[in-house]
């Protein structure tokens, strides 16, 4: 089997279903937006401390949010490294050990 | 003419001195880098490195995932590296003599014990074990099949009976717990 | 586009190029914008779709896409960039979906060796077998990987794309595709390259 030609099969394009266009052109006449993230608005006076203290905030939230849930996708990816690593440690001892027990079979009972 | 010592290489004695376990470390680690070209000719590759800073923050995704991680946590705890090449080719011949013996010599040197030595049909299996004072530091797994290369290095004490009985420990991870 | 193409399709009528769709969605013409959806909802809902392997929600996140494509269809310079768009834009709210908690769901990787799986196995369902293994992996991953065969993009693509640098995208595609084979071998089939 050619992985990369059964990846590209596997994974053509994919039509939506019946309707998607219509669904699509009616959100949009119904005004709805999908939230972007914004430019920051003009604020005065007091206003201003105050909305960069809760943007930095959220932001610094939202980047340890993001800065966690990375180390722990970091940390779970290497975890699963150690385990296949050993897998394949394992697998060539436990070759090398079958080995040697037939290997001294072989030799005991050539002795006899 | 007076040799003095250069500044650096006070530096690494006294690390040495107050941090023995580099030392140790540092023997049992050995170069894998020149095997890397290897991956662009495999037809499967696995390239591991995990140092102890990373076996630390790995340590609680292994817990609590079934198999029995008691004692697989107990075969990492002595551990301190992982370094793993493996390739598989489609045919003999991808990887040379010299590429292998680059790997036996530095696991020549003194501290290096061959435990293991298997030959036969083309095959080389062999397991090296590095000893300081006494206490195992570290493992080199060298296998060289026709159409595939494992080389292995773990920084640390293992326990070899409990590496070749792995299966049972292995943890799952993800929904099929 | 094909739509208005067939439309257009007389010998008298010019048939519009993309780019003159295009202009023609951004001055406001509603039937254009719709012939971009259609023109490119396979694309949108195709990445969609393999990175979510949920039919619902890929076809919530492609309709967004849509969405801020109207909404920013003045950035948009051609019938080119705008195919780039798409794929950046799709690309970056998958990874965003899934890292949302209102959207996260469990992704099983397997690295278990199934000893059942020893006996070779006829699979017709390989194609859905590789769709979800390919979901498994992780984001960044699993987007270059759907990137790379779907789209059948060359890596500098992907990189631009998804804004990584180039040798991260080759390693992440390396290390998927001996994922892949790997959990193909678990499960029975015979791979070659």
């Amino acid at each position: 089997m050619d992985l990369e030609r059964e990846l590209r099969q596997a994974l053509t394009r994919k039509s939506p279903p019946r309707g998607f266009d219509e669904k699509v052109l009616g959100r949009i006449a119904s005004g709805e937006k999908v939230a972007l993230p914004k430019p920051p608005a003009r604020w005065t006076g007091y206003a201003l401390p105050v909305a960069a203290s809760l943007a930095i905030v959220a932001g610094g939230s939202f980047y340890f949010w993001q800065h966690e849930r990375q180390r722990q996708m970091d940390a779970e990816q290497t975890a699963r490294n150690v385990v296949l690593a050993l897998q394949i440690t394992s697998a060539k001892v436990s070759a090398v050990q079958m080995k040697v027990q037939e290997i001294s079979r072989y030799e005991r009972q050539a002795q006899y | 003419m007076n040799a003095r010592p250069s500044i650096s290489s006070c530096v690494l004695v006294l690390a040495y001195v107050l941090f023995p376990g580099i030392a140790s470390a540092q023997g049992a680690r050995i170069q894998m880098d020149h095997l890397s070209r290897l991956a662009e000719k495999a037809t499967e590759s696995v390239d591991v490195t995990v140092d102890s800073a990373m076996l630390k923050k790995s340590a609680g995704f292994l817990a609590g995932r079934g198999g029995d991680s008691a004692k697989l946590q107990e075969l990492i705890d002595g551990i301190r590296g992982i370094y793993v090449k493996h390739f598989e080719f489609d045919a003999p011949g991808a990887y040379t003599d010299a590429d292998v013996e680059a790997v036996r010599k530095q696991v020549a040197r003194e501290g290096w014990s061959r435990i293991v030595g298997v030959k036969e049909k083309g095959q080389l299996t062999e397991i090296y074990l590095w000893k300081e004072g006494g206490t195992n530091g570290g493992l080199v797994v060298i296998a060289a099949e026709a159409n595939e290369l494992t080389v292995v290095n773990i920084v640390g004490n293992v326990d070899l009976a409990s590496l070749a009985a792995l299966g049972p420990m292995i943890p799952k991870f993800g929904k099929d717990k | 586009m094909s739509q208005m193409l067939t439309a257009a399709a007389s010998p008298d009528v010019p048939v519009p190029s993309e780019d003159d769709v295009l202009a023609q969605a951004r001055a406001g013409v509603p039937e254009a914008f719709a012939a971009l959806v259609r023109e490119h909802q396979a694309m949108v809902f195709g990445l969609a779709y393999h990175f979510l392997q949920s039919w619902s929600q890929a076809e919530e996140l492609a309709q967004d896409v849509f969405l801020v494509l109207h909404q920013n269809l003045a950035r948009i310079e051609s019938a080119r960039h705008l195919v780039l768009w798409l794929r950046r834009v799709t690309s970056n709210r998958c990874i965003d979906w899934v890292r949302s908690p209102r959207n996260r769901r469990e992704v099983s990787m397997e690295i278990v060796h199934e000893p059942a799986a020893a006996a070779r196995l006829q699979d017709p369902m390989l194609d859905a077998l590789l769709r979800r293994l390919v979901a498994e992996l992780p984001p960044h991953p699993r987007i270059v990987v759907t990137l790379r065969f779907q789209e059948d993009l060359d890596l500098a693509e992907i990189a631009t794309i998804v804004d990584m640098p180039l040798n991260t995208v080759k390693s992440h595609l390396r290390r998927s595709l001996e994922v892949l084979r790997r959990k193909l071998a678990d499960r029975g089939h015979v791979h070659g390259s």
